[in-house]
């Protein structure tokens, strides 16, 4: 069975904790946390992720700027990026999927969803 | 041709190869065509009715992918509200419960801006927490008047139904939360305005409107209660002796 890491970034820790626990049902899935962009940053060189989870509207660094510093990078220039932000709009959807994010969910999220799109994203 | 037996030997030399088997094969072949006729017949049968199981078994996969969806969804509800509950009372510090609720609020529900009105003294609420509300808009609202008065009265959370929803405001709110403290109602949310993507409730908005009503007052006096308690290790030996 291959199995995927998945880094999840997120500062709140109730949105944190609800992906955590949809992501995990995936058996194939290995899932770590990381609380804002900094701390993303700093996992990810470290190890080796399949799939990138962040949100967007985090302190100290936002998902934005990650997604544009992680796209930068030669290891993770082709690793599916999802974005999870509360807001809804047609603009910071653009944005992200500029920057080079491959897709996008709005809060409130529904595990299920978030599942179905990380397997989709990673052909499982 | 010319055959010159007579009628009688042709009859009999007929009847000899009759009884001699000439004629078996085409007899067999006929009865070879009966049996495939009936075999074609079978596998005609048996073809409708696999395409019969068939549809079953594709209406049965059907039912059991729409049950495994309902179950997930059922699952990520529970755990969502076991989150709300667990983050709530893992505080202790008004602040922290504050920033909770308005956390489960604004990624959990999607409530995009509300008010929370604390204490009833002389029949005033005040706000102690909002967001996305000016504060030319906020002022301590009497309970016995308003929107106010209603939650108060009805002790239940109060959610106006619609899709798309209409237009909150604090004189007319989308749902009305009250805070339970046990059988009293210590204050309430008010919610005003949802995402705009937001369109209308789902069923988990209510079951966690429901435990923000019983549980957020409980966690809010409690953390209240543990920072102003200096000796916190006298009171739980205190706490032990009146269980006693």
């Amino acid at each position: 069975m291959t199995r995927y890491r998945c880094l999840v970034v997120e500062d709140s820790q109730v949105m944190r904790q609800l992906l955590v626990f949809a992501l995990q049902r995936v058996r194939e899935l290995d899932v770590t946390e990381a609380d804002d962009g900094v701390d993303a940053l700093r996992k990810l060189a470290g190890n080796r992720f399949d799939i990138i989870i962040t949100d967007i509207n985090m302190p100290i660094m936002d998902g934005l700027k990650l997604v544009k510093r992680i796209r930068s990078d030669e290891t993770y220039k082709d690793v599916p990026i999802i974005v999870v932000t509360t807001e809804g709009s047609q603009e910071d959807r653009s944005r992200a999927l500029a920057l080079g994010a491959n897709a996008y969910i709005t809060k409130p999220i529904q595990g299920p969803q978030v599942v179905a799109k990380v397997k989709e994203l990673l052909q499982m | 041709m010319n055959d010159k037996r007579s009628p009688d030997a042709r009859a009999a030399f007929a009847q000899e190869a009759i009884d001699g088997g000439a004629f078996r094969p085409l007899a067999r072949g006929g009865e070879a065509v009966q049996h495939l006729r009936q075999a074609l017949e079978r596998v005609q049968r048996e073809s409708v009715s696999l395409v019969r199981i068939g549809a079953s078994l594709e209406e049965f996969v059907r039912q059991q992918e729409a049950r495994y969806a309902e179950l997930e969804q059922e699952l990520n509800d529970t755990a969502l509200l076991y989150v709300a509950s667990y983050q709530l009372q893992a505080r202790s510090e008004p602040k922290e419960v504050l920033r909770h609720v308005r956390e489960l609020l604004e990624q959990l529900v999607g409530v995009e801006s509300f008010a929370l009105y604390l204490g009833a003294v002389g029949g005033v609420a005040q706000p102690i927490a909002h967001k996305g509300l000016s504060e030319a808009e906020l002022a301590p609202m009497r309970t016995s008047e308003g929107p106010l008065a209603t939650v108060f009265g009805r002790r239940t959370p109060l959610l106006v139904e619609g899709n798309p929803l209409p237009k909150g405001s604090l004189a007319e709110p989308l749902a009305m939360i009250p805070l339970m403290l046990g059988d009293r109602v210590i204050g309430a949310i008010m919610i005003t305005s949802l995402f705009p993507h937001k369109t209308s409730w789902v069923q988990v908005d209510q079951q966690l409107l429901h435990l923000l009503a019983s549980h957020a007052a409980s966690a809010l006096v409690a953390a209240h209660l543990v920072q102003r308690q200096s000796d916190l290790l006298g009171t739980l030996a205190g706490l032990g002796e009146s269980l006693k």
